[in-house]
């Protein structure tokens, strides 16, 4: 039976026949420790490169060996000379008469010796994990009752908390209804809200007009633009966009909040012509209630000539 | 030549202040100290339906037209011409003076002010 260790070293000697060499790429496909073992011979190759002239590696792996040979117990039998697998070459005879290069300088590097570079990157955490199931292979078990465990408590805990029972563990999301903003106009506050929805009525923007006003009176209830909203809003929907009966509600809304404001009477009488553009039955109580509230303005003028 | 000439030239002389008189009844004069530039166009733009002019001047004498309007910090009076004198008719309060709610507010004053004035 030919024993790996013999096959490497006919390998790394150079004597490998082909058969040989079937042999050992068997070997070497089968086993990742052997595919290992020949990985740090070779890595082993450039420190002895390193090595000084007159550091012989050999003679230090002898002399160990015979200083552990000399405190062994003398029951113990003594190591053999040469080891059925040695991954060290013996060294090239060199006669000692035979003059040293003196002025040739050693290689330093792995680039110098015509080798890849190494990678010192470090191990990720799963590359660690799998070194400790390595070296300790009675985890694994363990580690997968684990992740069994886990994964169950998970699915455990998704069924509880999305495929209950009769009752669902969270509320039920009402969803409200959403009024359109416009992109533009969410970090605007109410003046300039109130100074886009005017602009926009200058430009004859009636629609985006209407959005702007409503935008701001949604956005800014309290604010003094909300009043001139409600009145912007109201006469566009009574002069412009031809819908009466939204514009007495946007009049009827802003006397309902403002009674006592200056632009009251104004109010009003536009809720009049609103109420009649639209033919409510409220138009001629609207008219009188101008004359009573505010006689002598001239929203009550406008009034009289109208009736 | 010369009589057709003088002729045209009475003609003119009496239809101008005609003319001009009816461009008064269609003007209104901001009275202020310092009535910006953006308040006078946003009030041509909101009263140019009503087919209005506004000008502004600094001092009440020199105030022409049918509606002037002075301007204080926090409120403006409406004014009406009756004959020689001005006759206040209205009054507007602007809490925050005429930013973009006071002359919001004005603009809705002056709108019923002068359609309560036409015939």
């Amino acid at each position: 039976m030919i024993v790996f260790e013999d096959l490497v070293d006919d390998l790394r000697s150079g004597d490998l026949d082909p058969a040989s060499r079937r042999q050992l790429s068997m070997v070497l496909q089968s086993q990742r420790g052997a595919r290992m073992d020949l990985a740090m011979l070779d890595l082993f190759d450039e420190p002895r490169q390193l090595a000084d002239a007159d550091f012989d590696v050999a003679d230090l792996v002898g002399g160990v060996m015979a200083q552990l040979d000399a405190e062994r117990p003398s029951g113990v039998a003594p190591a053999p000379e040469r080891l059925p697998f040695d991954p060290i070459p013996a060294p090239a005879t060199v006669p000692e008469e035979a003059p040293k290069p003196a002025a040739t300088p050693l290689p330093a590097t792995r680039a110098a010796l015509g080798k890849p570079r190494l990678s010192r990157r470090p191990m990720t955490t799963t590359q660690k994990l799998a070194v400790q199931l390595e070296r300790r292979p009675f985890l694994r078990p363990w580690l997968a009752a684990a992740v069994v465990l886990l994964s169950l408590s998970m699915g455990w805990t998704a069924r509880g908390l999305f495929l209950g029972g009769a009752e669902p563990a969270i509320a039920p999301v009402i969803k409200q209804p959403v009024l359109p903003t416009e992109p533009e106009t969410r970090s605007l506050g109410s003046d300039d809200l109130l100074a886009f929805a005017e602009n926009a009525v200058a430009r004859d923007q009636h629609a985006r007009a209407a959005r702007l006003y409503q935008e701001l009176l949604r956005r800014f209830p309290r604010s003094p633009e909300a009043a001139m909203a409600q009145l912007g809003l109201a006469r566009l929907q009574l002069e412009e966009l031809a819908d009466p009966a939204a514009a007495a509600e946007s009049y009827g809304a802003f006397l309902s909040a403002h009674p006592d404001d200056d632009l009251a009477p104004d109010a009003a009488l536009g809720r009049a012509r609103a109420l009649e553009a639209a033919g409510g039955a409220g138009a001629d109580a609207a008219w009188r209630a101008i004359e009573e509230r505010y006689p002598q303005s001239d929203a009550a003028r406008l009034g009289r000539r109208h009736r | 030549m010369i009589r057709a000439a003088l002729s045209a030239a009475l003609v003119l002389s009496f239809a101008t202040p005609i003319a001009a008189s009816a461009q008064d009844s269609a003007e209104i004069t901001l009275v202020g100290q310092s009535i910006r530039p953006s308040v006078v166009r946003y009030l041509r733009a909101q009263l140019e339906e009503l087919g209005v002019a506004i000008r502004t001047t600094r001092h009440a004498r020199d105030a022409r037209g049918a509606l002037v309007v002075r301007v204080a910090r926090r409120s403006a009076s409406i004014a009406s011409r009756e004959g020689s004198e001005l006759v206040e008719v209205r009054s507007v309060s602007l809490p925050h003076g005429l930013d973009t709610a006071g002359r919001a507010r004005l603009a809705h004053a002056l709108r019923t002010v002068v359609r309560a004035r036409r015939p």
